[in-house]
């Protein structure tokens, strides 16, 4: 129990040092962007605008211990501010509904992507220098070195225009209604496919590997030997032996690579259209929509935050000896 | 005497590496005698382990074993089918590792690993299996509590008679035991030891002892195998070893043993170290090391030869 409550505190330290970054950044910068932002939009922006701007950077005339806890008490009860771009929707809805799309892109390639390629890198070592071993490895680390965008950009030109296979953009089609219908969910797994692929293609070489090298490691273990001269059968021994001890320093592997791949999907939102953090972040940016920006950094950070908990959550599942210094 | 339970012959063992082969077993020939404790004894990197995990053919790569024979009850276990194999592993042979530190499985409990071996060696029920899991672990003095410990949870020496025990569990007709009682202190090992022996006098397997601790073994064991960079050097009854080893190593190993020596003479180590097995002398592979050295030792590899009734060894002066 310990265990939790220490990681728990560790994450809450660090949402807290987010959430005070946040707010000294743009206090940081040389000259101050808001009131730069103010007069490049004077004239343009409504004055409801300019005021929700001014109250999203806590720009009033309170010394900065009183901006800085009114900052964290919005942040605290979900008030993000006003977005410029989509005036005048609250910044919390309009990521809301970016997140939704970018979890289900992001968290569906990664389960995928670490379970086939973990299965790989079990196969690719029990049955070594076989041909999962030869030839899979180096042909994904082949396909990891091309830069993703290209890969993204010809796997859209090859099946989505050429052979028209896929749709082009978009989460799903205009002419489908959202609702929880099969028309609607096929058409959202239709339109998800491709970017789903490019992301697993290109990051399935790194599971594979590193389940290969520790399942590899483990297989000349002692406690695997001695599995072998019980004369266990060899599935309990690739699976309660090799397999779930290979696989704990993967699901470390795990908790970074959902913080790296809400941030990182900007590329695939951008290749496919596709309308999640990445796209917005983009349309914030070309908007100077500094709010929505302080937004989606802040919800991605804390959702690096929380996928690390979960994994923490994981581990002591499956490790009795966190489990043990956990009680 | 009685057919012997485990028949080596001309047994060879290698290692790939990058600089080519290493041969850690090369050309054992050793009988095993139904329950006899029979001691095998040698320097560090003489390659015990290697030919106790080989005859149960679960060495992983990069070993190879490249030639001989190992007749177990009647059968080549080298040229026996994977699945045949699995039936003979643990059910006729057992073992305890050298590193039992290391050789529990740190996921699963100590009982859990106790009960899937019976299981895995025919139809037990799940509560029947718990129950004989207790009784192995009260027969090597482990705390009924302690079965559904993870090994972390254990000390090392309790982790050592969690093996033991676990070996016992089929009633095996030989038990390998690989220095057993590393981990442990002096006090416990002795009284390991002695549990095991009255183990083997009640249950009647045969025991094949590792250890680099001569004094030990020449206690326990009822004949020694001598090793030496791979080879075998000397067999022979315990106390004839005692009283006359044929071989120098045998005799330099003897002599720096306290407790074997027993005082008189002064207490003396073999000067130099053990080859390299990559890089093995020509000849006797002792002879850099041997104070007897005649030209015969450095050109040819001696014949092994028996000098007595069930005493025998590879030297050029034991004639
Ligand atoms: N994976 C390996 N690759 C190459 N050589 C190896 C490997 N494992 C062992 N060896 C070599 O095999 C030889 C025999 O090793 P082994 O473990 O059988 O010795 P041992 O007699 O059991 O020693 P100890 O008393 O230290 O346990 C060693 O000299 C070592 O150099
Ligand atoms: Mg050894």
């Amino acid at each position: 129990m310990t265990y939790i409550l220490r990681r728990l505190g560790f994450y809450l330290l660090s949402a807290w040092v987010a959430l005070t970054i946040n707010f000294l950044l743009p206090r940081l910068m040389p000259g101050d962007p808001a009131t730069a932002l103010f007069a490049r939009f004077r004239g343009q922006l409504a004055p409801e605008a300019m005021q929700a701007l001014r109250e999203t950077f806590g720009l009033t005339q309170a010394p900065l211990l009183t901006q800085y806890l009114t900052s964290l008490r919005h942040v605290l009860t979900g008030d993000l501010g006003i977005s410029v771009a989509y005036f005048p929707s609250p910044v919390s809805t309009v990521i809301g509904t970016g997140l939704v799309w970018t979890v289900l892109l992001a968290g569906s390639a990664v389960a995928i992507s670490f379970t086939i390629g973990t299965l790989l890198g079990l196969v690719a070592a029990w049955w070594r220098r076989g041909w999962v071993d030869t030839w899979l490895p180096s042909a994904l680390v082949f396909l990891g070195s091309f830069p993703y965008f290209w890969l993204a950009m010809v796997a859209l030109f090859v099946f989505g225009f050429t052979l028209g296979w896929f749709p082009l953009g978009h989460a799903y089609a205009d002419d489908v209604v959202p609702a929880f219908s099969t028309a609607f969910v096929t058409d959202v797994v239709r339109h998800a496919a491709l970017p789903v692929a490019t992301m697993v293609l290109a990051t399935l070489g790194g599971w594979l590997l590193s389940m290969r090298n520790t399942t590899i490691a483990v297989l000349g273990s002692d406690y695997v030997n001695l599995a072998r001269a019980k004369g266990l059968s060899p599935a309990r021994v690739a699976l309660r032996y090799a397999a779930r001890n290979a696989l704990l320093p993967s699901v470390t592997g795990l908790g970074m690579a959902l913080g790296f791949v809400l941030g990182g999907s900007l590329l695939t939102e951008i290749v496919f259209s596709y309308p999640g953090q990445g796209y917005l972040l983009v349309q914030a940016v070309r908007n100077q929509d500094y709010p929505l920006m302080q937004g989606i950094f802040l919800v991605i950070t804390l959702a690096v935050l929380a996928a690390n908990f979960l994994v923490d959550l994981a581990y002591l599942w499956l490790d009795p000896r966190i489990r043990e210094s956990a009680t | 005497m009685a057919e012997p339970i485990l028949s080596i012959r001309d047994f060879s063992v290698d290692y790939v590496t990058e600089r080519g082969l290493v041969r850690a077993v090369d050309g054992v020939t050793l009988d095993v005698e139904p329950a006899e404790i029979l001691g095998i004894a040698g320097e560090s990197g003489s390659g015990k382990s290697t030919l106790a995990q080989a005859l149960m053919r679960i060495l992983p790569p990069p070993a190879v074993i490249s030639g001989g024979q190992v007749l177990f009850e009647g059968r080549d276990l080298l040229a026996l089918p994977e699945d045949d194999l699995r039936e003979v592993r643990w059910k006729r042979i057992a073992m305890v590792f050298q590193s039992a530190m290391d050789a529990l499985n740190p996921v699963t409990t100590v009982g859990e690993q106790i009960e899937e071996t019976l299981h895995a060696h025919g139809a037990v029920s799940a509560d029947a299996a718990r129950a004989r899991a207790l009784e192995l672990l009260e027969m090597v003095g482990i705390p009924s509590a302690s079965i559904d410990a993870y090994a972390h949870q254990l000390s090392g020496g309790m982790r050592q008679r969690v093996c033991i025990a676990m070996a016992l569990a089929l009633h095996p007709s030989l038990l390998i035991l690989d220095e057993p009682t590393t981990a442990l202190d002096v006090i416990v090992e002795r009284e390991i030891l002695e549990q095991i022996r009255a183990l083997q006098r009640r249950l009647g397997f045969a025991v094949m002892f590792i250890t680099h601790d001569l004094a030990r073994m020449l206690q326990f064991s009822d004949r020694v195998a001598i090793f030496y960079a791979a080879r075998l050097v000397e067999l022979a009854p315990a106390d004839a070893l005692r009283r006359a080893a044929r071989h120098p190593y045998t005799q330099g190993l003897l002599r720096s043993f306290p407790s074997v020596h027993g005082g008189g003479t002064e207490l003396q180590s073999i000067p130099g170290a053990p080859p390299s097995l990559e890089t093995p002398p020509a000849g006797c592979r002792f002879h850099p090391r041997c104070g007897r050295v005649v030209d015969r030792c450095r050109t040819q590899n001696p014949a092994w030869r028996t000098l007595a009734p069930s005493h025998a060894a590879a030297c050029h002066l034991a004639e």
